[in-house]
């Protein structure tokens, strides 16, 4: 469990805050282009390049946060007309930040310690041990520990190991 | 040891790390499907034929995307990439519908045990365990309660 930002964090994330960003701009002049002499990620201002962002947005797309239709063209170059972000992106970016409040170390601890509640006294000790330990981790261990988590459960899901 | 470790999660892998297929250069795979024909590249130790046959079932689990066109003694592989779900099943993005329930929480929780000391391995454990016994609805409320105290929180639980 590193604490390397994941491409998530550093690429899918800041495309998809690009995209609302410019929303206005790209209804206004109905796509986005990508390839020669079309700086489609320059024009969006995220510092990736052309390829990452040509598939990030494919990505996006495969789990319905983001709507286009694709063109592509010798040259080679894409065109990704009516490009937005759906109901279903929106929601994530509100999302994310809610999964990071929860899975911080002071939530995750504070967490704990409400729990203790419900338990009697000799687990008690163990669960202030837990929100002891959780408040000394990193939050970036946190959230990369908990994508790790979210791997198993799809691994698991396809059955593999 | 199984296909996937040995073949299938190298491929991806190893696709995730070639970059776009399609821009800057458009590049596509031909690999000969008999043991006589070389891969063009040493992916994870796999013949051309083996490494097609791992791009198919990682079709398959809609963990990669592309076009395979077969003919005699080769298979052509274009648009080839790794999907959301593959990005997902290398731990680089996250699952943000699994992480936000009770099972996305105690596998956190046992992820973080992994790298723990002995005595907070079994304290994290025993939370584990204290969700499941307090019931994991009560358990999400009482996370979501408390996110919304410190300034968070998930908005429908």
């Amino acid at each position: 469990m590193g604490e390397t930002a994941t491409h998530w964090e550093s690429v899918a994330m800041p495309v998809l805050q690009a995209i609302v960003e410019k929303k206005d701009a790209l209804r206004d002049r109905g796509l986005l282009q990508l390839g020669v002499g079309q700086d489609g990620a320059q024009w969006l201002g995220v510092d990736v390049g052309q390829g990452v962002l040509f598939d990030t947005l494919q990505q996006l797309n495969d789990l319905g946060y983001l709507s286009y239709d694709l063109k592509l063209e010798s040259g080679p170059g894409a065109l990704f007309v009516d490009l937005r972000l759906t109901g279903r992106g929106l929601q994530v970016l509100g999302e994310w930040p809610r999964f990071e409040a929860w899975a911080s170390p002071a939530t995750l601890a504070a967490f704990a310690e409400q729990l203790a509640q419900f338990v009697p006294a000799e687990d008690r000790t163990r669960l202030e041990r837990a929100a002891a330990y959780l408040r000394t981790q990193a939050p970036t261990a946190i959230r990369s520990a908990a994508i790790a988590a979210g791997t198993q459960l799809m691994r698991s899901q396809l059955g593999l190991p | 040891m199984s296909t996937w470790t040995e073949s299938d999660e190298p491929v991806l892998r190893w696709l995730r790390n070639q970059g776009s297929s399609f821009l800057p250069e458009p590049w596509s795979l031909r690999l000969g499907l008999r043991d006589s024909v070389e891969p063009p590249d040493e992916v994870a130790g796999l013949d051309s034929e083996h490494l097609d046959q791992a791009l198919v079932r990682l079709l398959e689990h809609g963990l990669v995307d592309g076009k395979r066109q077969e003919t005699i003694g080769f298979a052509s592989w274009t648009g080839l990439r790794v999907t959301a779900r593959g990005m997902q099943v290398l731990g680089e993005w996250p699952d943000l519908d699994q992480l936000a329930s009770a099972v996305g929480v105690k596998m956190l929780l046992n992820e973080l045990a992994k790298s723990a000391p002995n005595e907070e391995q079994s304290s994290l454990r025993r939370m584990v365990g204290v969700i499941g016994d307090v019931g994991e609805g009560v358990a999400m409320s009482t996370l979501n309660a408390t996110a919304a105290d410190l300034g968070g929180g998930l908005a429908d639980g």
